[in-house]
């Protein structure tokens, strides 16, 4: 069977976080960009514990517009992902029968869906995986789902 | 390998992995942890990351001191995960569980340069922390698995 029987579906998750990632960076003002960038580069060797103050010091930067932007955004690409999910665990069972027979048995092992944290928690998460979905992207020439 | 019994020994390669980064950050002096942190964090926030550009900036900045060390530590990493996958493998084989090996090459460090093994274990190790706090387990990304008849 080639991958032209079964073509992966799209958008992946990668796709749609990223496109998330930039309408978040967009609602920001450019000087808290600025200081998001900064503060994310103050991160880098920090304790796990120091991730705390520094999400407590974006949650205060934040205006109420900005966490109602990144808020809605966040709702939108949960509701994004889980559509993926869906289309991509359809996938991998046509995948499997057409591989191993109509018998093939399916188990379906933790699936989580995230539930929305604060707007800070949310776009620090966002950027720092999209940071890693490009590394994977670059070192093996692939993206994740 | 299979699969489902690598996640055994993920706790000791995030641990292996995350001494060996802290190894290289004491390494580092403090202009170019002060521009390690700066190409990180400009590189979350840019309307168009270039992840290689980052890296390369870096390494430009980085003395032949510090690169060496950073090599060194890697290759070190290196030789401490092929050992923990060996002893992961040898455990399957006495312990007499179905096994097969399948040859699955790991990206390899000490192929790629200083800067980019800075940039990639700073992002990969702040995710991690961030995961931590947010109290998630390593990957609690939705996996499906089937079996065959």
């Amino acid at each position: 069977m080639t991958m032209d029987d079964n073509p992966m579906p799209t958008p992946t998750i990668v796709e749609v976080q990223s496109k998330a990632r930039t309408q978040m960076l967009d609602a920001l003002g450019a000087d808290h960009r600025q200081f998001l960038g900064r503060l994310i580069g103050q991160l880098v060797g920090a304790k796990p514990s120091e991730i705390g103050l520094a999400i407590e010091e974006l949650e205060n930067v934040l205006t109420s517009n900005e966490k109602r932007s990144i808020e809605c955004i966040a709702a939108d690409l949960e509701e994004q992902k889980q559509k993926i999910w869906a289309a991509f665990h359809e996938w991998q069972e046509r995948d499997a029968r057409k591989r191993f027979g109509k018998n093939v048995q399916f188990s379906t092992a933790t699936v989580s869906h995230g539930k929305l944290d604060s707007p800070s928690i949310i776009m620090l998460d966002l950027l720092i995986h999209d940071c890693n979905a490009q590394l994977n992207q670059v070192k093996h020439g692939s993206s994740e789902r | 390998m299979n699969m489902d019994k690598f996640p055994r020994i993920i706790p000791t390669l995030i641990q292996i992995r995350a001494q060996t980064y802290d190894k290289m950050l004491k390494s580092l002096g403090p202009e170019s942890w002060r521009l390690l942190g700066q190409v990180v964090g400009e590189l979350a926030v840019s309307a168009d990351p270039d992840l290689e550009a980052v890296a390369q900036q870096l390494e430009i900045a980085l003395t032949t001191k510090e690169k060496k060390a950073i090599s060194d530590e890697a290759a070190d990493l290196e030789e401490q995960v092929g050992q923990a996958i060996e002893a992961l493998k040898q455990a399957i084989i006495q312990s007499g569980e179905p096994h097969t090996f399948g040859h699955s090459p790991m990206p390899r460090m000490t192929s790629e340069s200083p800067g980019m093994t800075l940039v990639s274990l700073s992002i990969e190790e702040l995710m991690i922390n961030l995961n931590r706090f947010k109290k998630r387990d390593e990957d609690q990304s939705s996996h499906f698995g089937f079996v065959t008849e």
